[in-house]
Parts: structure tokens; C-alpha cells; sequence
């Protein structure tokens, strides 16, 4: 009873499953019937923020197809922007959205560009085209853009950088713009505008963006360069991103960034420009109908960055800074001396021998070392006094920049490799160097204490057989010092002599058919192997098989002896080795002794293993000729012999042949 | 006597070979198989050989006559002749490589020895040339504990370790068939001892050879073979600069882009510039 119960309960699920599963379907159906009956047309539509704009201004262009999920995979044509009198500055961005309601799947992909007008009038941009999956050809309307001149510059931002002149960021939006202002700038450091020829002038951009602004992104649209001057970079923003500090200005929070940061040294006098520097940053637009109240501007036109799952549509904004003029002046003329060395900075000497005696014809290393502030890559060598006493073998130079407070400074090394050609004590003069320093406005004179240097006489004869030389700057010296010194790195010398590719080619060898094939071989050595010794095992395992398989190799070879015996004289032995091969035979076949083999025995046995009757008589007739014969008084003649070797012969071929089946 | 000789004749005929014959029979086929084929290789290989043996020395030793009497730019045409001609050597690769240098190219001599040393990558005469000419911050040294490794990958071609991996192959089959094929014995035992350590090295050099694969043609390696090249954000001159390359800086090709560039990840620098950026597609020459 329980069980007839149970099995009508499994049976009401099942067909309640069942109804389920029509009525889901049914309802599957009839929303596709809805969703295929309200499906509105594609449509293309093209749009522009503003219709009127400067020539300074950016136009966000967009295209929107909307419609049924059909309209997807489209691609459509923009327009020809440039014989329109746009140039494209940014696009196409990608925006695409889903409608998967029931009864309304749509989706909409909404295409925008940037573009800048490039000539005033009244612009229109034609009509953007797309050809549906389907064949049908669609066009947007046109666009119509009034473009003035560029507008008096905006008024300076009102902030604590009085006298300053900082630009604010604009967008193309007045409405926008305005709130920008004083949010979002980007401010030039210089710290002089007069500077002499070769002194440092160090400039830095920062840009200020207040706290409550929202951004996606920064990008440059053009970089100052730095035309007339030598540029030592003092700060890049580390990997591209900018480190941002916070920074408080007349009560309004910001968080600023170093852009660049930049020594300049001027090599040319007159008035010098660094042009502008533009940077794009990217503020979120809030989506119509998505926007969250929590704007940092409280406007419908930002919105919150992560409110749009597919990533916030952005509006660039431009910061930029004006072109700022430097006046560069010559060095005094008055009172300049003739030993001028053109460097200019403030810089400290100093010089020394690496060692303090020395051998004639040996080399001593004189080093002169400039240290102090200013470029000092650009320190020309200071003059040596002539002298017979000491010849000039070779000189190098070696420099070590430092940035330390935003100037540059550091150490500039020069050795000079002088050889004494004259024993005794040598007095070498100071060295005189003139320099400008900016900071005082007048020249000075750099000098040095003489230096004395005792030379030992050479140790045969006077002229040189080995020349010691220090060893590179920085390394041992004395009498440790290497005997050589690399005059001038260069490349290794090319090689002229033979190949080395030894017919190794430079394809792959896998690409090659010989190596592919080539790998069958030892695959096959341990199949081969492995075959043998599973023969091996079967044989030693299996002793009626093994029996079995030598049957007819043991048998030829006895039928090879008695081959040998073929002969009237021989006639007993031979029919006594055929008697051999044949019992044997049998008895390997069917696994057992030889000698116990009789007659009844062997029809017995080889009739049960399905052996003719005719074989088999065969077969007992020869063993008893051979009986006969082995006993009887008179010699068998040759053709007996052969016929019963043939018989045996074909017998044992045509019994291996039918017991093996 | 005569008769005899015929029996005997026939007796054979009518004796199929037996299945040990078979064996030997099959064995000895197999093995002048084998030889034949081990000995058609180099006669297959010279048959491939792009040019005449003669007439390639000769515009090799002009080619060197060329750059020794400073006619780099001729030396360096009659380099890369050869090389279009078919003949693949590190040797071409390298003098092309030297050339380059005097002529102050110094990317594509990068890319020359490069290729030298994928086909010779014990020459360390390129090796100290391609020091000479890569920029001089070109990346950092790897780690301490990493360097043996790369040692030992870079000791041998692709070519080489596949030959060396093939030998091992060989090594383990031979010692494995002696295995089945031996009884109970200090043979087999030896034969056991050759086969774990065929295993051994097996597993010992097993990664190398797809990781020397990986560095020679696993990934696509190039050189900028422009003075000072800006790399972009995009693969547009419209989008914002990103990098700044030097002449001879090693680049991985990551893909390329329809419109002619390429988008690449700096190989040399430090390791805030191995980020991926976009190149024109003639400022790049892939190794």
C-alpha cells in the first residue's frame, strides 16, 4: 500500500514538472512574440553639446544608434570631419548599453569624438551613415556649429597667486568653465626671469585641482621645449603617475602635483620663450537619468566616477599655462681676463698627483677635481703649463651631477696622465682657472698649490722598456697598478676567417622531416625490446608452447643431418635420423616424450587434432619404413632414400601447417 | 656430388625461415635502415645548402676586405647578401653586427648580434659587442640565485638542447631496452643504474629546452632602429607620448596593429618602463 502510494506521489511530480516546464515555455514564447512586436526601429542620431563655440574650444561630437538588439554589430561611418573644418583631437570612445526588459530589448552604442574647429563661420558637420546587419542603410541628421574667434582671455584666477599669471581650465562649456575656476589650474615656478648666460634657471610646473574635483584622467597636449637652453631634468613624475600633495591656499584645499621640474642653462644671450604647456585632464559626465546626488558640484553634469559600470564618460578640460619669457644677459665685458674658460657657477679646485714619487718614464696621474654648483659636465679642461720635465700622455675626464635642493652642483674630475722624461725633483706650478660666478656678478680666479713630484731615475738605460701606468681612475695605484691602460673602448674586431654554424642550421631542427622522424627510433628500441622479452618470458613460461614453436626449426635441422646421409652406404643412419626428425616432430607438437610415442598413440592424438587421415597414414607408414629398413639386411638404394626424405620432407610442412591452424 | 647440392637447395626452398630467422632478418634490416637514414642527414643537409661552398667564402672575404679597408656601408650590403642568400651563420650575423656600429647604427647591430648569438650563444666576442653598443642603463642584473639558471639556458641554442634533449632520449631508450632485455646480473644492474640516471638528467635539463624555446621563438624580440623614437599611448601619432626609447633599446612585439604600428613592452631600462606602449611599425626591426 505504502509503495503504490509513494510511486502515485512520484507521478504527480513528474507531471507537475512537466506543466511547469510547458507554461515556462509557453511564456518564453509569448515574450519573444511581444518583445518581436514592440521592437522600434534603429535609429541614428548625432549631437553636439553646444552649437556655438570658439576657435579655442573642443566640440564633443556623438552618434548614437539606438534600437533592437539587431542594430548591434554595425559599425558606423563618421562623417569627414576635416573637409568640415574639424580636426579630430580625441575618439571615437565607445559607450554601449542594454535593455534586456521584457517586451523592450534594445541596446543603444553611442560613439563620441573630440574635435577642434579649424576656421570660423558657421560649420556643419554631415551626416554620420551605417549599414545595418540587414542591409538597411541608415543616416544621422547633420550637425550645424557657429565658430567665433577666441574670446578674450579669461579673467586670471582670483586666488593667493597675485601677480601671477595662471590660467583657468576650459572645457567649452561656459557653465562648466565657471565652475572651474579657481579649482583646476596648472601654475609655472620660475625662480628668475633675468639670469646670465650659463646660470641656472629652474622652472616647475604644479598643478592645483581642489579636492572635491573628480578626475578619470591626465594627458599632455603639448610639453614645453626648451629652445637656447642646455636642460637638466630635476623631477618626472615616477612611471608617468602623478604624486599628489595636499595643500591648503586661502582656505580652499587642493591637491597639487609636480609636473616637471626642469634646471635650464642658457647658451645664447637675448630674450628666450618656453612655450606654453597644455594638459588635457579628464572630469566625469554624468549620464542623463543616472545621476546621484552626491556631485561634487552639485550640477547635473558631473556625477559620481563609479556610478556607470561600463566606465564614466568623460569631458576633457584644458590647463595650460602662458608662454613665459626669459632675459638672458651676457657676461660682463668689463674686467673679464684673458683666461677666461667661458664656465660659469661657483666652483671650487683642487689637484694632486696619485702618488707622491715615481719612476722615470713612468706615468703619474695628475688629477684636478672642479666642485661646487653650476653645470659641471660643461666645465672645459683647466690649461697645464708647459713643461719638458713632464709630457702629456693622455687625459680623461668623469663627472658626478648632483641635484641636491633643486640646483645642480656636483664634481667634475680631470685626469691627466703626465710621463717624466727627466730624473729628480720636478716642482709643478698651480693651476689658474677662471670662472664667472652669477651669484656675486663678477669673475673669479680659481688656483691651485704647486705640486712637487720626485722622479727616480730610470733602472737601465734611458729610454723606456716597460711603461707602468695607473690603473683606471678609481682603481689601485703604486706599485700594484696595472701595466695597461685602455686607451679607447671599442667593438671586437670582426671575425674573417671561416664559419661557425658547424651545418647547424638556424631553422629549428623540429621543422626538420629527418629529426621528426628521427624520434621513431627509440621508441621502436623499446618496443622491439619489449617484444623480445615478452617472447622470452612465454617461452621459459610455456613449455608445450615453446615446443610448439621450435617443432619445425628442431625437425629441419635433423632433416638437414639426415640430408647429409643421403647416401646407399649411409642408408641405416639416415633412416634412423629421419625416424628422429619425425617423432620428435610429433612429439613436440603435442608436447610429450619421443620414445613414448607408439603408433596407436600418434593416429590417436594427431586424428584428434583434426589431421587428415591421409597425413596421418602417411605419416605411420614412414616410421615404419624406417623401422624396416634400419632392420633389414640389404641397403636401401638412393631413391628410396630421396623419396622417403621428400615424403618426410612435404609431411612435416603440410602437418606444421595444418596443427598450426 | 652435384646432386647432393640440389637436394640441399631444395630442402631450403622448402624450409620457410623460421620465426627466429625473422627476427634477425628483421633486425638487420632495421639496422641498415637506421644507418642509412643517420647517413642520408648530412647529405640531405648539404643538399640544402643555399650557396656553393667557394662562391660563398669568396664574398665572405670580400664582404671582409670591404670593412677592413673602412667601406662599412659595401662590407655591410655584401654581409646582408649572404644572409638573403640563405647562409644563416652567426659569423655573417656578427661582421653585419660590426658594420652597423661604424656606420652608427647601432639598433640594427643590436638586432645583428642578437641573431648571432641565437645561433652562438657561447661567442663572446658578440656578446661583449652587444654589451658595447645596448644603452648603458639597459635593465638591471637578475636575481643573485636566478643567475645560473639563465647561465645554463643561454650556454646552448634552441638547436643545441634539442639535440642534447635527443641524445638524453636515446640514452634513457638504450638503457631501458638493456633493461628488458638482460637477466639478473651486474649488467642488468648497471643497465638500472644508466637508466635513473638517464632519468635524472632528463629532468635535470627538461626545462631548459622549452624555456630556451620560449626566449628564441616563443616571444617576438626586437631593437629600435631609430635615433630617440617617442613611443604613444595608442597606436596613433594623435594620442599622448608615452616613452622615449634610445637607438638599440630591445623590445618585445606583443602584437601588431593593423594601421602600421606595433605594440611592444621595452625589454632594457628600468622596471618602471617595461609597460606596454605603442611604436610605428619602421622604428622597430624584430631580431
Amino acid at each position: 500500500m505504502d509503495l503504490k502510494i509513494g510511486h502515485r506521489h512520484d507521478q504527480m511530480i513528474r507531471r507537475t514538472f512537466r506543466i511547469g516546464a510547458l507554461v515556462f515555455a509557453g511564456a518564453m514564447v509569448l515574450v519573444a512574440l511581444a518583445a518581436g512586436a514592440a521592437q522600434p526601429g534603429v535609429q541614428l542620431n548625432a549631437s553636439v553639446p553646444q552649437s556655438q563655440i570658439t576657435l579655442a574650444d573642443t566640440l564633443e561630437y556623438r552618434i548614437e544608434l539606438t534600437g533592437v538588439m539587431g542594430g548591434q554589430g554595425a559599425q558606423p561611418q563618421p562623417p569627414d570631419f576635416q573637409s568640415a573644418g574639424f580636426q579630430v583631437v580625441g575618439g571615437p570612445s565607445v559607450e554601449q548599453r542594454f535593455n534586456l526588459s521584457p517586451g523592450i530589448q534594445s541596446s543603444s552604442v553611442a560613439y563620441r569624438w573630440a574635435l577642434r574647429p579649424l576656421r570660423e563661420g558657421t560649420l556643419e558637420i554631415p551626416p554620420a551613415r551605417v549599414t545595418l546587419p540587414n542591409g538597411q542603410a541608415l543616416a544621422s541628421n547633420s550637425i550645424r556649429v557657429t565658430v567665433s574667434k577666441v574670446a578674450a582671455p579669461p579673467p586670471a584666477v582670483s586666488s593667493s597667486f597675485q601677480g601671477e599669471e595662471i590660467l583657468p581650465a576650459r572645457t567649452g562649456n561656459d557653465a562648466v568653465d565657471r565652475q572651474l575656476s579657481g579649482r583646476l589650474f596648472l601654475r609655472p615656478i620660475i625662480d628668475k626671469t633675468e639670469a646670465f648666460v650659463g646660470e641656472q634657471v629652474t622652472l616647475r610646473f604644479e598643478l592645483y585641482q581642489a579636492e572635491t574635483l573628480p578626475v578619470v584622467g591626465y594627458g599632455f597636449e603639448s610639453r614645453p621645449t626648451y629652445p637656447g637652453f642646455l636642460v637638466e631634468a630635476l623631477y618626472q613624475p615616477p612611471r608617468g603617475q602623478l604624486e599628489f600633495q595636499r595643500q591648503t591656499v586661502n582656505g580652499v584645499a587642493y591637491r597639487v602635483a609636480t609636473i616637471e621640474a626642469v634646471a635650464l642653462f642658457a647658451n645664447r644671450t637675448g630674450t628666450v620663450t618656453i612655450p606654453a604647456m597644455v594638459m588635457t585632464v579628464d572630469l566625469p559626465v554624468q549620464q542623463q537619468g543616472r545621476r546621484r546626488p552626491r556631485s561634487p558640484f552639485d550640477d547635473s553634469f558631473f556625477d559620481d566616477l563609479f556610478s556607470d559600470p561600463f566606465g564614466p564618460p568623460t569631458i576633457p578640460a584644458r590647463v595650460m599655462t602662458r608662454a613665459i619669457e626669459v632675459k638672458i644677459l651676457p657676461l660682463p665685458a668689463e674686467n673679464r681676463p684673458t683666461s677666461f674658460s667661458n664656465t660659469v657657477g661657483e666652483f671650487q679646485i683642487t689637484a694632486a698627483f696619485d702618488r707622491p714619487q715615481v719612476r722615470q718614464y713612468d706615468v703619474v696621474d695628475l688629477k684636478v677635481q672642479f666642485s661646487g654648483k653650476g653645470k659641471v659636465d660643461a666645465i672645459s679642461p683647466p690649461p697645464l703649463p708647459r713643461m719638458n720635465e713632464l709630457q702629456l700622455y693622455k687625459e680623461q675626464s668623469s663627472n658626478e651631477m648632483s641635484h641636491a635642493g633643486g640646483l645642480v652642483g656636483g664634481t667634475k674630475t680631470f685626469e691627466f696622465f703626465l710621463r717624466p722624461t727627466v730624473a729628480g725633483d720636478i716642482k709643478f706650478p698651480g693651476l689658474s682657472y677662471t670662472i664667472f660666478n652669477p651669484r656675486e656678478k663678477r669673475y673669479v680666479e680659481l688656483k691651485t698649490e704647486p705640486l712637487a713630484l720626485n722622479v727616480l731615475p730610470a733602472p737601465k738605460s734611458d729610454q723606456p722598456v716597460v711603461i707602468s701606468f695607473p690603473t683606471t681612475p678609481g682603481g689601485p695605484s703604486g706599485p700594484a697598478a696595472s701595466p695597461v691602460v685602455e686607451l679607447n673602448r671599442n667593438i671586437e674586431y670582426i671575425r674573417t676567417t671561416g664559419f661557425l654554424s658547424h651545418g647547424l642550421t638556424a631553422a629549428p631542427l623540429y621543422d626538420s622531416l629527418a629529426f621528426l622522424l628521427f624520434q621513431a627510433v627509440p621508441i621502436a628500441l623499446v618496443a622491439v625490446s619489449y617484444g623480445v622479452r615478452r617472447r622470452r618470458e612465454k617461452l621459459e613460461g610455456d613449455v608445450a608452447w615453446a615446443r610448439r614453436r621450435s617443432a619445425r626449426s628442431v625437425a629441419s635441422k635433423r632433416l638437414r643431418g639426415a640430408a647429409k646421409l643421403l647416401t646407399p652406404e649411409h642408408g641405416d643412419r639416415f633412416f634412423e635420423e629421419l625416424d628422429r626428425a619425425l617423432r620428435q616432430f610429433v612429439a613436440d607438437q603435442l608436447n610429450e616424450s619421443a620414445a613414448g610415442l607408439t603408433a596407436d598413440r600418434i593416429a590417436q592424438t594427431l586424428s584428434g587434432r583434426g589431421i587428415e587421415t591421409a597425413d596421418v597414414d602417411e605419416l605411420l607408414a614412414l616410421l615404419e619404413l624406417c623401422e624396416s629398413v634400419r632392420y633389414a639386411v640389404s641397403r636401401p638404394d638412393a631413391a628410396e632414400m630421396r623419396g622417403a626424405f621428400e615424403r618426410a620432407s612435404e609431411l612435416i610442412d603440410r602437418l606444421a601447417k595444418n596443427l598450426r591452424t | 656430388m652435384k646432386e647432393k647440392h640440389c637436394e640441399k637447395m631444395k630442402m631450403d626452398r622448402n624450409h620457410s625461415p623460421t620465426g627466429r630467422e625473422k627476427i634477425r632478418r628483421g633486425v638487420w634490416g632495421s639496422a641498415v635502415a637506421v644507418a642509412a637514414f643517420l647517413l642520408l642527414c648530412p647529405v640531405l643537409s648539404l643538399a640544402a645548402a643555399p650557396l656553393d661552398g667557394s662562391e660563398m667564402h669568396r664574398r665572405f672575404a670580400d664582404a671582409n676586405a670591404k670593412y677592413q679597408n673602412k667601406q662599412f656601408q659595401e662590407a655591410l650590403e655584401e654581409y646582408l647578401g649572404l644572409i638573403a642568400a640563405g647562409v644563416r651563420d652567426p659569423v655573417l650575423y656578427y661582421n653585419a653586427g660590426n658594420a652597423s656600429v661604424q656606420l652608427g647604427q647601432t639598433g640594427r647591430a643590436v638586432v645583428m648580434y642578437e641573431r648571432a648569438l641565437r645561433l652562438a650563444p657561447r661567442d663572446h666576442l658578440a656578446r661583449k659587442n652587444l654589451a658595447y653598443v645596448r644603452p648603458a642603463d639597459a635593465g638591471s642584473a637578475p636575481f643573485v640565485l636566478w643567475r645560473p639558471f639563465l647561465y645554463v639556458r643561454d650556454l646552448f641554442s634552441l638547436n643545441e638542447w634539442l639535440i642534447i634533449a635527443e641524445v638524453v632520449v636515446v640514452w634513457i631508450a638504450v638503457a631501458w631496452s638493456l633493461l628488458l632485455l638482460l637477466r639478473e646480473g651486474p649488467a642488468r644492474s648497471a643497465s638500472r643504474g644508466f637508466l635513473v640516471a638517464g632519468i635524472v638528467v632528463a629532468v635535470a635539463i627538461g626545462g631548459f629546452v622549452p624555456w630556451r624555446w620560449y626566449q628564441e621563438r616563443g616571444r617576438h624580440i626586437g631593437a629600435v632602429v631609430q635615433k630617440e623614437v617617442v613611443s604613444r599611448h595608442g597606436p596613433s601619432m594623435t594620442l599622448g607620448e608615452h616613452m622615449r626609447l634610445a637607438e638599440g633599446t630591445r623590445v618585445q612585439i606583443l602584437s601588431r596593429e593593423g594601421n602600421g604600428w606595433l605594440c611592444v613592452r621595452p625589454l632594457d631600462g628600468s622596471g618602471a618602463a617595461h609597460e606596454r606602449t605603442y611604436l610605428k611599425a619602421d622604428a622597430v626591426e624584430e631580431v
